[in-house]
């Protein structure tokens, strides 16, 4: 792709590592922690996040990095990085990370706490009497029982620290040991994760007069009374730990194909169990930071020291207690669909057009009713649907159980190897087999990403199916916390296409062709590439240009190098990508025309659209695919395109929004970082509430224009032919 | 509901498919789903002479899926068939059983003639454009694994069909064991075509002008769309365009192809060998105009069976290509056209008259009609052992529309139509009651022109109950002493079979 400037596209100074943008979009995140325009409480959340995420973030990608290098694995990444030079680079960035959350907790967020009557009490000082009292008991009844202290000597090995846990470690000396005593030995106890990390204490009048309420975490309570557990021992000593393993997770899917190839090669080289992270406050006694660094094997740059509380994600139980609503976000209820806000049935209303759905702002009911009514239906002769991540007690799962008991096909793709979530999956894909469902069990070296619903009915003129097609997965939980998108259709095109996908699922050949749909692996890259290329010819010859896309991740490098070419060419780009961005903005040259900005809001931004200008009539696609080699290349993925006019226009509107957002989304800069744009002189908008409201007003229309009252017209009821129940 | 749902299954030798059609009189034939899963069986038949354990258990699990779909479609009614693998396999009975007692399916193997039938019935379906094609010179060439089929067509009607042994896995199968490298492969497949191409040439195409090609098979829509993104909907092609797409096929490397079919390095010679025949094809036959109208196998299965059903009508009649097959065929071997033709006329005659106690089907009047047309063919290599040489030709010579059972009965009805009926030969060759019932006719016919001389073309016939006869009436008044002798010959066992007297009355005229 190199042109006459000389320009090579490939040149990997015009890429970013992943992982450093990665923790850039961590960084973002932690931003709206500190973000005082953000409620108190919610900020609490946000901080939690930026806990947790790190947390995946080296279990599997800092594992993985790690894994490379003992592998010997030598191939730079996108960015011309080797593995040691990224791990260095993330271990620099997080300790500065780290230090910013914790300085965030400590400087910001406890003091405010405090002000609006939460009383966090991080030393044991700090308790008066009723308090202590009432600890002992506490300790006493609840805690004690269920702790299981665990000493280290010459007799003994050294205990078994479990991945994620926290912990106190302590150092420990017999009584009555004498003169002759030998060194101080190492104990520890697991801060048992039955019990409530937050342990509330009895309210607090403060001297002027003001209610406080006072809450102190789990290991200070068992610090406090640790001389109990170790009864034969004095306690020099103690500090919280935590540690962080590669060894429940395999390779994480992301890497290249020769790194498994190099790693099952070296098989022995590989360290299971490795500790990869030890995370231990800061003010803990060097004799015992030297005894855990040395029995698990970490090195100095492994070592997280902590100013405060291991482990922020407590901070999500913390937004969980009672009270202080004024210091949370006002409770939003997603609105219902204006399509579906009449008397027909699910299958008429999407009969009769396409309807589209923006998740959480409008509900997801009609999803789940969609398949509950499919299961009822007499009609249906067959429901087929991928599942991805399912919550436990998904209305979903029942209504398929129910469909297969009313003697309608019932095809269901499990996709067991959802990260984190396996043994959940395999426990209600058992429960659907036992209903009569067909399960696939995924497809071999391929996720299946794909969030599609087809529903097949035989109707008086014939067979006819109904499709949903989204962003999200079939999850009713998230779906109130991702923002996502999806399509009820019963265009005969995109029916056919599913009924395609399902077969090709269920391990049949492919088709002779495609009318609609995108499927990944085998023709979405292509598909993509080409269509990059298209704006681009486009641009060249003069004819209207232009892409916007919106994604969680870009980091496929085939695609970042077509978006400069077409930038070059003139194509006007712009990106909306939460997350990961390998891409470089404004590179004079490469990437002049290309805008990135990141939306970080009190909803997860997780849907995938895709609009090109196609020479003036644009094209709008939406789908489950990020542009990541992942996506592309090994995972079952679906895009498909927005076919109504109506539809198109909603999704133009949802772009315009997101690229007119200037309170949550961040810029990209030339430089690397992510801003915040400039406010001065210009009206605020964000998203997410302007996406809240639009929802909720016309929601209220259609209600209105139902109700006598506001209308002050009636509505004749349709004659009824005799004997017909009311 | 007005319509039915249908299932049709191929069992071919590369690719097992099921595919769903609504059928209906309103909308007509509507296909609405198609699964096919690849196993590769044809292989096997061709390299082993049969199927082994293995495949057939492949076969049935893929199966069973077929019928977990059909039944999630509520299908009422199903056909399956299976092709070349099944038929060219020596234990196919056990395969059949196993398939039967596993899936519950009953499968059908049809004999090549059948299937290319069923595919110009999935051809015909789309009538209108059909029927503009075959308006001028125009060639149907039905690529299978195993062979092609080249039916002619010209003035609307059938002109000829021949089966050539060039199919993509036969051929690649007769060079399999030879170690040649990509480019000795290219080259001996396209002597082999080009020697079988011109046979064909010499013998069928002296003075006829193609203008179209019409490619049918599954791997030729396949080809065409991958490699030229060329599907039916676009209409036909130019021959330069077809061949360029061919050409670009055998320019790729096999591992490019590999990729592009995604079938495995089997697959993509497969479509190699498919698109070098079909270059040499097209280049020799100089049509002008290439069409793929993108038809399946299973479309003409449903469209049979709309057909059957009566809920359909095709606008082709498919019993007049077969009644002009024969008719060209009898060309072939010179038969005496006058003699044909009487005998041909005096045996539907017989027929009808005869029809509401002889027991025969309105498809046995097509039988005895081509059994008429075709009765001297032998003459053409033996006058002295013609009848038997008739049967000979006759019972090796496919003929589309017929099947095998059709034609044996055929040829048997010529073999014993002169000499006496022989039950246990007749048993041998199949449908004995069958085959007699139509021999006493077609004796009957054949006496009546004794002479050869189409003296008695103004006959009536009909039965006369109460007289128990046949009675045979003409106006000619001059002598007919060798036909009311052969009559007498032939007659008793016309009477044995349907106890009447045929009497052949001469009408004085005043």
């Amino acid at each position: 792709m190199g042109r006459e400037t000389g320009i090579d596209l490939n040149d990997s100074n015009y890429y970013r590592n992943r992982e450093l943008s990665w923790l850039d979009f961590n960084e973002r995140i932690l931003e709206e922690a500190r973000d005082r325009g953000n409620l108190l409480f919610e900020r609490l959340k946000f901080l939690s996040i930026t806990s947790s995420n790190l947390d995946e973030f080296f279990m599997v990608r800092v594992a993985s990095i790690k894994d490379m290098i003992h592998a010997g694995y030598e191939k730079p990444d996108i960015s011309g990085m080797s593995a040691e030079e990224q791990l260095t680079a993330i271990q620099k960035k997080t300790h500065e990370m780290v230090a910013m959350q914790y300085s965030t907790y400590q400087r910001s967020l406890l003091k405010d706490l405090k002000e609006a009557g939460l009383k966090v009490i991080a030393s044991l000082d700090e308790l008066n009497k009723n308090e202590a009292d009432y600890l002992d008991k506490y300790f006493t009844e609840n805690v004690y029982p269920v702790l299981t202290p665990m000493a280290y000597d010459s007799s003994r090995p050294f205990p078994l620290v479990v991945n994620k846990t926290l912990n106190i470690a302590a150092l420990v000396r017999p009584k009555k040991s004498g003169k002759h005593a030998e060194g101080p030995d190492f104990a520890m106890v697991q801060v048992p994760s039955v019990l409530s990390r937050i342990v509330e204490l009895p309210p607090r009048v403060e001297e002027d007069g003001r209610e406080l309420r006072p809450v102190i975490l789990l290991e200070r309570v068992i610090e406090k009374h640790i001389d109990k557990l170790f009864s034969n021992y004095d306690v020099l000593c103690t500090a919280p730990f935590r540690i962080m393993r590669n060894a429940d997770f395999s390779l994480d899917e992301d890497e290249a194909e020769d790194l498994l190839e190099e790693i099952k090669k070296q098989l022995k080289k590989r360290r299971w169990g490795e500790v990869i992270r030890l995370e231990i406050d800061e003010k803990a006694d060097k004799k015992l930071i030297r005894i855990l660094k040395e029995e698990l094997e970490v090195t100095n740059e492994d070592i997280y020291y902590i100013g405060g509380p291991l482990d922020l994600t407590f901070l999500m139980k913390m937004y969980g207690l009672s009270g202080f609503d004024a210091l949370k976000d006002a409770k939003y209820t997603p609105q219902p669909v204006p399509e579906l806000m009449n008397e027909d049935g699910i299958f008429d209303n999407i009969r009769s057009r396409d309807i589209f759905l923006h998740h959480p702002y409008e509900t997801f009911e009609p999803v789940v009713d969609f398949v509950r009514t499919a299961a009822r239906d007499p009609q249906v002769l067959a429901i087929k649907q991928t599942l991805y991540r399912v919550s436990s007690t998904s209305p979903i799962i029942a209504a398929l159980e129910e469909a297969a008991g009313n003697g309608k096909q019932v095809t269901v793709l499990v996709e067991l190897k959802a990260r984190f979530d396996e043994e959940n999956n395999i426990l209600w894909a058992k429960r659907l087999e036992k209903a009569g469902c067909h399960v696939i069990y995924g497809l071999l070296g391929l996720k299946t990403h794909s969030k599609i619903t087809l529903v097949v009915r035989r109707e008086e003129d014939g067979i006819r199916r109904y499709v949903h097609l989204g962003t999200g997965n079939y999850n009713d939980s998230t779906a109130k916390l991702y923002t996502d998108c999806g399509i009820f259709t019963a265009d005969p095109r995109i029916g056919e296409d599913a009924t395609a996908v399902f077969n090709m699922l269920s391990g049949y050949s492919e088709p002779a062709g495609w009318n609609e749909l995108l499927c990944a692996p085998l023709w979405l890259r292509k598909w993509l590439l080409a269509k990059i290329r298209k704006e681009a010819e486009n641009a060249a010859a003069g004819r209207p240009s232009g892409i916007v896309a919106k994604m969680n991740a870009l980091c496929d490098k085939e695609v970042i190098a077509a978006l400069y070419d077409a930038s070059q060419k003139g194509v006007k780009i712009d990106l909306i990508i939460r997350g990961i961005c390998c891409l470089k903005t404004r590179i004079p040259g490469v990437s002049d025309n290309i805008r990135v900005r990141s939306i970080v809001g009190r909803y997860l931004e997780h849907a995938r659209i895709t609009r090109f200008e196609n020479g003036g009539d644009p094209l709008y696609y939406m789908g489950s695919a990020d542009w990541m080699p992942r996506n592309l290349d090994k995972r079952v993925e679906i895009v498909f395109p927005v076919l109504s006019e109506e539809n198109k226009e909603k999704v133009q509107h949802l772009l315009d929004v997101q690229l007119a957002d200037n309170l949550k989304a961040h810029e990209l800069t030339e430089a690397g970082t992510y801003e915040k744009p400039d406010l001065r002189g210009k009206r605020k908008i964000a998203s997410q509430i302007t996406f809240m409201q639009e929802a909720a007003a016309a929601a209220k229309t259609v209600e209105q224009g139902r109700d006598p009252q506001i209308t002050r017209t009636f509505v004749p009821m349709e004659a009824r032919e005799p004997g017909e129940q009311g | 509901m007005a319509y039915e749902v249908f299932g049709a299954i191929r069992i071919g030798s590369m690719e097992q498919e099921l595919c769903i059609y609504q059928i209906g009189p309103s909308r007509g034939i509507k296909k609405i789903d198609r699964i096919a899963a690849r196993i590769s069986l044809g292989h096997e038949t061709l390299s082993t002479g049969h199927l082994s354990y293995q495949r057939a258990d492949e076969l049935c699990r893929t199966l069973s899926g077929f019928c977990e779909i059909m039944k999630s479609y509520k299908v009422s009614s199903y056909r399956a068939y299976a092709t070349m693998a099944l038929r060219e396999a020596s234990n196919a009975p056990i395969i059949l059983d196993q398939i039967k007692v596993r899936t519950g399916l009953s499968v059908s193997i049809i004999s090549n003639s059948e299937q290319r039938y069923i595919n110009y019935k999935a051809l015909a379906i789309r009538d209108g454009e059909f029927n503009e094609m075959i308006r001028t010179g125009t060639m149907i060439a039905d690529s299978g694994y195993g062979s092609m089929q080249f039916s002619l067509f010209d003035k609307e009607a059938l002109v000829s069909t021949e089966n050539i042994p060039i199919g993509a896995v036969r051929l690649l199968n007769s060079l399999r064991d030879m170690r040649f490298t990509d480019e000795q492969l290219k080259e001996h497949i396209i002597e082999i075509a080009d020697v079988e191409l011109g046979n064909y040439k010499k013998l069928y195409l002296k003075n006829r002008e193609i203008d179209h090609i019409v490619c049918t098979g599954e791997t030729t829509t396949k080809l065409f769309s991958k490699v030229g993104n060329h599907t039916p909907a676009n209409g036909p092609l130019s021959a330069k365009e077809a061949v360029e797409i061919c050409k670009k096929v055998h320019q790729m490397r096999m591992g490019d192809l590999d990729d592009l079919f995604a079938g495995g390095r089997e697959y993509a010679r497969l479509m190699l060998a498919t698109a070098l025949v079909y270059e040499r094809l097209i280049e020799r036959l100089g049509a002008e105009r290439i069409w793929l109208p993108g038809t399946h196998f299973c479309d003409g299965v449903a469209a049979e069976y709309a057909e059957k059903q009566k809920v359909i009508r095709l606008k082709h009649n498919f019993e007049d290509d077969i009644v002009a097959e024969a008719r060209s065929m009898a060309k072939r071997y010179r038969c005496n056209t006058e003699h044909a033709d009487a005998v041909e006329k005096y045996t539907l005659l017989v027929y009808d008259a005869t029809r509401k106690m002889n027991g025969l089907t309105k498809r046995d009047r097509l039988l005895l009609q081509i059994a008429a047309i075709l009765h001297t063919c032998g003459k053409y290599i033996s006058i002295k052992n013609g009848t038997e040489c008739s049967y000979q030709i006759i019972y090796n010579t496919e003929m589309i529309g017929l099947s095998h059972d059709e034609r044996k009965l055929i040829a048997g009805t010529i073999r014993y139509h002169s000499r006496g009926f022989d039950y246990q030969g007749a048993e041998r060759i199949g449908s004995p009651v069958r085959m007699a019932k139509m021999t006493a006719i077609l004796g009957l016919a054949n006496a009546l022109d004794r002479g050869h001389k189409g003296r008695l073309s103004d006959i009536r016939i009909r039965v006369d109950e109460a007289a128990g006869e046949l009675a045979i009436v003409t106006d000619y008044q001059g002598d007919l002493t060798l036909e009311r002798l052969s009559l007498e010959h032939q007659g008793a066992f016309f009477e044995e079979l349907y106890g009447l007297h045929p009497v052949l009355h001469q009408r004085r005229v005043r």
